[in-house]
């Protein structure tokens, strides 16, 4: 191992909570947590239980080795969805499967678990065909062909995949005639469908998280990169070649086009890219993408509304740690966290190291109100998945974080850097500031595992948000979230008509009370994973709500006063068609 | 008659003053030519003062073997000398020979255990990342002498970079302070673990250190980075301004200036600034070592 100079800056660095003092694979500041204010005391609404192993959630996912990683391949894991791939109104999933690099999961594969609208769900990737061994990361899902029904593009270390959705439930793998296989050398990783031309049809952007090749990569220990507190472990990202995105244009027949050249999406190089998002960041009626830099910048991509992209991370503010230190970025959600009606970021990195909290001002300039807002005050986990949604539907958002180291032969030699770590949330106290809850939000939150991706969604269409988690070489845990408080809610689902199906990148803003809160469809989030499509607004006390929706496009509809504690089905255009009570 | 002859014999008076001291002068002058013709114009017989002095001038200009040469001189010329053997760990640990230092400094610490030497000791440990026993000897420094502020700063070093716990930092900033509280050094490293702990006294001791420094730019630096963290945009951008205007190559506090200007919607001074904090990004990397060692590990005087 590798210990650098000792010099003033060094010293002056570290206490600026520059990165720690061993040579490492991964960034990690080295950020001390920040003082806890006295508890708020106040009730949480929301409690949040595992149910998945009664809901016949029972199969372990599989990625690499159990007590032992030594590539990093066996360690990024994989992300998961909530989807209506029936559109029968009703959440199926989808959990991502990695394999084995000792051949023994050959019988590993992607999952598809259909609804059974009774709590339980049904696994039916074999009649669905979906079965495919291999090492899963990221998923994206929309109606690509607009015929009605949602798709699934998946990347993998190797040939991405395309299925296509045959609206009988079943699917078919048309990655050849789509012409987004990928080169197969490189590790597919974040990737989000994004309607850049605002042509209507959904074009799709793919991340890279880097060049692998088994017979190159270092063993661990090997180099500095192949290190972390001095313990000798899988070798990465640093160390291993970038590569950079990609940006495929939909043709409407099926074909796309790489146009990452053409884009300007290519040149931005030397990141090791993880999740992808769309949304318009910076109000200009046209979306812009962002991409979760593992121990390098973040990538911001900004629609010039020409076809072209230019990167503006470090400009805006959204590339770096509030000191302009490089992080592990892994997973980002959008949303609003101080009810002005932007879409706000929130990245997860590394441990010893914060979360991120970019407050957007609207135009695309963003602050960075990490410390401010309360979220310093952990940095004990390696965090993935997040969301920021109104757990306990009383009109602010929340935040939700799943956690999980990637080294499990750390624990023995330090036992404060754990494998299976909790979940958290952040109850967000108004005013801009959150308040870290564990045990309080439920035995699901407390429960320990290395989780990676996770999506939001309403499995039990109850007028609340769970939570699907993937969890290391472990079954899944299928939150189910029990809200009290008498809490109201609503529901939006966009049909696109002009604008692509799925409303990509559309942007749905609600009034409630003296509220005002944004939310856009995405087609990625969290981490490598995709949540539930029908916007989830907590609304507190409110009894009425006025809903506006810009499309894709930038055309905007107000829909108007509505009434609460349903889902309203918006077809573009058209205003609501159809108004459910679900369950409640 | 004998004592005629034993005149004779004698060195002639000379008004000049004695090789060590005048290149002691020079030493003290910094003046590099002034070192050079000294050394170079050595007498035939000289004192230990004489070596020691010269391994202090070879250090100064970079000659680091002939400056543990010339010390090891000064040891043999006058063995078991307690000055001596300080001075010849100093020389070593200066040279990033930590193993000799230690034992030049245990040998001193035979003769004379002061707290000075267990300082110097774990500055040595320390500089060879052994932290743990690094503690341990600036411990003992501080518990035979109380008020032995460098071993408590240095303490409080320990604290941030190995066991992360700024309130025990603080408390050992608290004790040094205590007996220099006009040290810019600690008032800034006070403030700047102040700041992370969150506490309301932060911005007024940072606001001290900017006044006992005014030309430290890492003071003026993290004064301005708190002011942003307070909300308080427009003093933290006369801050961060000064700062990148007295150490333009400080990235961070380009990278700083660049939000401020962003909070304060100044898109091309935010853009300036960040093609200044890409500029420069590279070379303010903590392991870049452009500052070289740190001056306060290194007082001017032996240890005693």
């Amino acid at each position: 191992m590798s210990e650098r100079t000792l010099t003033r800056r060094r010293m002056l660095g570290s206490l600026l909570g520059a990165p720690a003092l061993y040579a490492q694979g991964v960034a990690s500041r080295g950020a001390r947590a920040t003082p806890r204010s006295k508890p708020s005391g106040l009730p949480f609404a929301s409690k949040l239980t595992d149910v998945a192993a009664s809901a016949g959630l029972t199969k372990a996912a599989v990625c690499g080795g159990v007590a032992r990683k030594d590539y990093l391949i066996e360690v990024i894991g994989c992300g998961v969805a909530f989807f209506d791939y029936d559109n029968d109104g009703w959440m199926d999933l989808i959990l991502l499967s990695g394999s084995r690099l000792d051949g023994s999961a050959s019988a590993a594969t992607n999952r598809l678990y259909r609804n059974n609208r009774d709590g339980t769900f049904a696994d039916v990737t074999t009649e669905a065909g979906l079965v495919r061994n291999g090492w899963a990361t990221g998923i994206t899902i929309a109606d690509y062909n607009n015929d009605g029904y949602e798709d699934i593009f998946i990347t993998y270390w190797g040939h991405n995949v395309l299925y296509r959705n045959n609206g009988d439930g079943t699917f078919s793998d048309v990655t050849k005639q789509a012409g987004l296989a990928g080169s197969g050398r490189e590790w597919g990783s974040g990737c989000t469908w994004v309607d850049y031309d605002r042509d209507g049809r959904l074009d799709l952007f793919v991340a890279n998280y880097a060049g692998y090749d088994l017979a190159t990569v270092p063993k661990a220990g090997a180099s500095p990169d192949c290190n972390w507190k001095g313990v000798a472990v899988n070798c990465g990202p640093r160390g291993l070649p970038t590569t950079r995105p990609y940006l495929y244009h939909n043709n409407g027949d099926g074909t796309f086009t790489d146009v990452s050249e053409r884009s300007g999406v290519a040149a931005a190089t030397g990141s090791y890219g993880l999740t992808a998002v769309t949304a318009d960041l910076d109000d200009d009626g046209w979306p812009d993408i962002y991409m979760a830099g593992d121990s390098t910048p973040s990538f911001f991509f900004h629609n010039r509304k020409d076809g072209t992209f230019r990167e503006e991370a470090i400009l805006r503010g959204v590339a770096l740690s509030e000191d302009g230190m490089e992080q592990a970025g892994m997973g980002v959600a959008l949303g609003d966290i101080n009810l002005e009606g932007n879409t706000d970021i929130l990245k997860t990195n590394f441990a010893d190291d914060t979360p991120d909290l970019y407050v957007n001002d609207g135009k695309g300039r963003f602050s960075d109100a990490t410390l401010r807002s309360g979220l310093g005050v952990e940095t004990r986990y390696v965090c993935w998945g997040t969301g920021i949604v109104d757990l306990d539907n009383n009109g602010l958002p929340d935040l939700f974080i799943v956690t999980g180291s990637i080294y499990p032969e750390l624990e023995p030699k330090f036992p404060q850097y754990p494998y299976r770590t909790p979940r958290l949330v952040f109850r967000n106290l108004g005013f801009g500031r959150f308040e870290e809850l564990i045990d309080e939000a439920g035995s699901g939150v407390g429960a320990a595992h290395s989780s990676r991706g996770c999506a939001f969604g309403d499995f039990d269409n109850d007028g609340d948000l769970d939570v699907l988690i993937w969890n290391m070489n472990e079954p899944p845990s299928l939150l189910r979230n029990d809200v009290t408080g008498g809490g109201h809610w609503l529901k939006v689902r966009l049909i696109g008509v002009k604008t692509n199906r799925s409303a990509i990148g559309s942007r749905v803003t609600v009034r409630y009370g003296d509220r005002v809160q944004a939310q856009d469809v995405t087609a990625q989030a969290s981490f490598l994973s995709v949540n539930d499509k029908r916007l989830h607004f907590g609304l507190g006390n409110s009894t009425t709500a006025e809903v506006t929706v810009r499309w894709t496009n930038g055309s905007t509809e107000r829909i108007g006063k509505v009434a609460v504690d349903c889902l309203l089905t918006i077809r573009e255009g058209q205003g609501v068609v159809q108004a459910d009570r679900l369950k409640r | 008659m004998i004592a005629f002859l034993f005149l004779l014999f004698l060195p002639p008076v000379s008004n000049a003053p004695d090789p060590a001291v005048r290149l002691r002068q020079c030493i003290d002058k910094r003046d590099r030519s002034c070192l050079v013709s000294e050394l170079t114009s050595r007498p035939r017989s000289v004192s230990p003062e004489y070596w020691s002095a010269a391994a202090e001038a070879y250090l100064l200009l970079g000659r680091n073997t002939d400056a543990v040469t010339a010390m090891a001189n000064a040891v043999r010329t006058r063995p078991g000398d307690f000055e001596m053997l300080i001075q010849q760990g100093r020389v070593y640990q200066r040279c990033g020979d930590q193993v000799h230092a230690i034992e030049a400094f245990l040998l001193a610490a035979k003769i004379n255990p002061s707290p000075g030497v267990f300082y110097s000791m774990g500055l040595s440990f320390f500089l060879a990342h052994e932290y743990e026993r690094a503690g341990k000897h600036f411990v003992h420094a501080v518990q035979l002498d109380n008020r032995n502020h460098k071993a408590a700063f240095m303490l409080a070093v320990i604290d941030v970079l190995k066991n992360h716990d700024n309130e025990s930092a603080k408390s050992h900033l608290e004790r040094a302070l205590a007996v220099e509280p006009g040290n810019p050094h600690y008032l800034l490293h006070y403030g700047i673990v102040l700041s992370e702990l969150d506490n309301p006294q932060a911005a007024e001791v940072l606001e001290r250190a900017v006044k006992t420094d005014p030309a430290n730019p890492l003071a003026r630096f993290n004064l301005g980075r708190l002011y942003r963290r307070m909300g308080e945009i427009r003093k933290a951008r006369t801050e961060l301004e000064t700062a990148v205007r007295m150490r333009p190559q400080l990235a961070r506090a380009q990278y700083q200036l660049a939000a401020v200007y962003r909070e304060l919607g100044d898109m091309d001074k935010a853009q300036q600034a960040t093609e200044q904090f890409l500029k420069f990004r590279d070379q303010d990397r903590d392991d870049n070592p452009v500052d070289g060692p740190p001056s306060y590990a290194f007082p001017d005087q032996p240890a005693k």
